[in-house]
């Protein structure tokens, strides 16, 4: 057992419950209306691999009974023995095995078809993927996705930078497998989009979307 | 099946002020204190935490106080209050061969290395009530008793080996090491409880189990209900460290000392397909000075190794099941007494269901109920 | 994937003195605590973890030396503290890790697991809180063994058919 390096490691949130029942509350939200940009507000000195928002949340989400997997670039960075040394969560090589897992901006995604999916009787076991974004936006008028379905009154419009083009594909097929699948967190800097496996997403201009 | 009632709220709170008038007693006596409750009733206090499964005396004190002294209802509240916190690890396997020994005996080794040494026993006192306690300041000095010769004044936190594996040397007694790999245990506490349940699991299970229950369980093992004949091996009660590993550090380090009472039984066994005649061992461990769990837990285990040792299982004592379903005060008293809640609909439905059956029998049946008396 | 801060073998006896006082600290009554670090209350500390009670899981074996078990769990207190002392530019980071549930006593351990591993402290502190604790806890023991050992007996085994036998502790057959 590796010692960690304490000298250099940040900060968990200042007050464990309300940090992490705020960072809970914004999750919560972001997940019932999917496509709004929520901001996720924290104290947190976040590892500098990762985005902070994507950070938080899986701080306040993840326990000592939860697996999590990182993404390369996060893997090899102080993320695992941040998240370790705050949460106690275990930390796994095995996607498939995961309950959460985080991935770094310009890392390929792992194929949605491997994660846990649940089942009819626990959908619930599906899998959480935080995804860092360079940037989301709700106001682009080109490169667009219309979001519908579950917690979104008529249509929510929203571009994401940095996500590969054959998201809205692997997304559909996600979709597909309700009540089973994966959810999705979309995380910037400060904000999160949650993306339940409920969602229906269409790119408007996939053109833009390669670009 | 019980069902919902509504209303009661006002007399429901009137009768929790009478419970705590009840926990208070007259108020003219001056009330009792946590810490006097954990520095005088130190037994209470170490079987709450036992069978309470959260070793630390001030609560076990607290729950002994809220509870009027209903150790099972005290036993109640710590479980409940550990429910409440986070699980931040597991320590090191605790050595109980270093332990720092208030008390060692042994029933089968007569010359133990090192002495037997009595501690504070209730075994060698008369069972007459001591009048001078009924004095208030009975808190006369004790006197001290001479200091005999050939003293050891060394450290005894050193190595001070089990009796029974020192004193094994013609190999009778069964040996046991860890399993390969020494697997981490299932944890009853996170995980249900499956059959057949591994020793482990059952050693887990019996440390928490009520300590009538066990007591019971271990007597009729004595009273031949199951083929048992037992010797304490040695029972030891003193202070353990407990170390821990934190991840961060990368070492082990030592976070302070539990008192514990281990006790070993060794058992005769004609043998086995695959063992040899030889002595087969039973153990119990608990927080504090809780010498008859202890005792109890020991001889409960080994009948429950039955199957294990291939003797055929013929008592509730050998039986898992009946065992570890049943051990829990919690579960027991619970279930018991659920039979207090709101049952009117359920029993509604069996009294037509009886007064039908009546109505369709025989009438000389309810003839005899005339007449009786 | 983590960095060790000590490099394995060359701070084996580092490690070694750092157990040894967090053993110590663990057990110091915490009005030594409270005196001996009173000088450096006002440090300015960051928390990595504040102080927090939880649960451990206590461990035994089997006949004491065979398959691991879960006996039931212990009230653990611990906490993560950097200090950047005005002495020095290296960042200190001290845990508490403490039976009980005291944050007080965790924050005071993990403040001098910190500064103890400066040179500038490390010999006040070692004078005025671990060879005092070192010096109550060997009391303690000392005072226990004594006790312990006024009750010691050598049981003489009484032949039941022999008259004149001595029994001057108790009979055992």
């Amino acid at each position: 057992m590796a010692a960690v390096d304490l000298s250099t490691l940040g900060a968990g949130f200042s007050d464990l419950a309300i940090g992490s029942q705020t960072v809970f509350r914004a999750a919560l939200h972001a997940l019932s209306h999917p496509g709004r940009i929520v901001p996720v507000p924290h104290d947190a000195k976040t590892p500098a691999a990762a985005q902070p928002a994507s950070a938080a949340i899986l701080l306040a989400l993840v326990d000592p009974d939860c697996k999590v997997w990182m993404s390369p670039t996060l893997a090899q960075s102080d993320a695992p023995s941040w998240l370790r040394f705050h949460t106690g969560c275990a930390l796994i090589n095995d996607h498939r095995l995961a309950q959460f897992l985080w991935v770094a901006r310009g890392d390929p995604l792992p194929a949605f078809g491997e994660l846990r999916q649940g089942s009819d009787a626990d959908p619930d076991q599906g899998a959480t993927v935080v995804i860092d974004v360079a940037g989301i936006d709700s106001t682009a008028a080109e490169g667009a996705w219309r979001l519908t379905g579950p917690g979104i009154q008529a249509v929510t419009r929203l571009s994401v930078d940095g996500l590969p083009a054959q998201f809205v594909e692997d997304w559909r097929r996600n979709h597909a497998a309700f009540p089973c699948g994966i959810d999705v967190f979309l995380a910037c800097e400060s904000d999160v989009v949650g993306l339940p496996r409920t969602t229906t997403i269409e790119a408007i201009a996939s053109a833009a979307l390669e670009a | 099946m019980y069902v919902a009632v509504k209303g009661g709220e006002a007399a429901i709170v009137n009768s929790y002020d009478l419970l705590a008038q009840q926990r208070r007693g007259d108020v003219a006596t001056p009330e009792l204190s946590v810490t006097q409750i954990q520095q005088q009733l130190k037994l209470a206090v170490d079987r709450v935490m036992t069978e309470g499964s959260v070793y630390d005396p001030e609560l076990a004190a607290l729950a002994i106080k809220q509870s009027s002294g209903d150790l099972v209802e005290a036993i109640f509240l710590l479980r409940a209050y550990r429910a409440t916190l986070p699980r931040l690890g597991t320590t090191r396997p605790i050595a109980t061969e270093r332990m720092a020994l208030d008390r060692r005996i042994s029933a089968t080794f007569k010359d133990l290395p090192g002495g037997q040494v009595l501690g504070p026993t209730y075994d060698y006192t008369q069972r007459l009530l001591d009048f001078s306690l009924l004095a208030n300041d009975a808190s006369v000095a004790p006197e001290r008793a001479p200091l005999p010769a050939n003293i050891d004044q060394s450290d005894n936190t050193t190595f001070t080996p089990r009796v029974v594996d020192l004193l094994n040397r013609e190999g009778l007694i069964e040996v046991q090491t860890p399993p390969a790999g020494d697997p981490a245990p299932t944890d009853i506490t996170r995980e249900p409880l499956r059959f057949p349940a591994d020793r482990a699991t059952r050693l887990q299970n019996l440390a928490r189990g009520d300590e009538g229950f066990l007591l019971a369980m271990a007597y009729s093992t004595q009273r031949g209900y199951s083929h048992s004949h037992p010797f304490v091996g040695e029972i030891r009660f003193g202070s353990v460290e407990v170390e821990i590993e934190p991840e961060e550090l990368g070492f082990p380090i030592s976070i302070g000392d539990i008192e514990i009472t281990e006790c070993e039984m060794v058992n005769q066994f004609a043998g086995s397909k695959t063992e040899p005649p030889q002595f087969t061992r039973g153990y119990g461990l608990a927080f504090g000075h809780s010498e008859r769990k202890a005792m109890a837990m020991s001889l409960v285990d080994r009948a429950l190794r039955a199957e294990e040792l291939g003797e055929a299982i013929e008592a509730p004592a050998q039986m898992q099941e009946f065992v570890l379903s049943h051990s829990d005060s919690l579960e027991a008293s619970g279930f018991v007494q659920h039979l207090k809640l709101p049952h009117y609909v359920d029993f509604q439905s069996e009294l037509e269901l009886v007064r039908k059956m009546r109505s369709s029998a025989p009438t000389n049946h309810t003839d005899g109920l005339d007449t009786a008396g | 994937m983590f960095q060790s801060v000590y490099t394995a073998r060359a701070d084996a006896d580092a490690q070694r003195s750092r157990a040894d006082w967090l053993s110590l600290i663990a057990r110091a009554p915490q009005e030594l605590l409270e005196s001996a670090l009173s000088p450096h209350l006002d440090t300015p500390i960051e928390w990595l973890r504040r102080p927090e009670t939880g649960l451990m899981m206590v461990q035994a074996r089997a006949g004491g030396s065979a398959e691991r078990f879960n006996l039931g769990e212990i009230t653990v207190t611990r906490c993560t503290v950097r200090v950047t002392p005005a002495q020095s530019s290296v960042p200190l980071v001290g845990v508490g890790y403490l039976l009980g549930r005291s944050h007080r006593r965790a924050h005071l351990a993990a403040l001098a697991d910190a500064l103890l591993q400066n040179d500038s402290f490390h010999a006040a502190l070692s004078a005025e809180l671990l060879r005092p604790t070192r010096d109550y806890l060997a009391r303690l023991q000392a005072e226990r063994t004594d006790k312990a050992q006024r009750t010691k007996v050598e049981f003489f085994t009484v032949a039941r058919e022999s008259s004149g036998a001595e029994a001057d502790e108790r009979e055992e057959v």
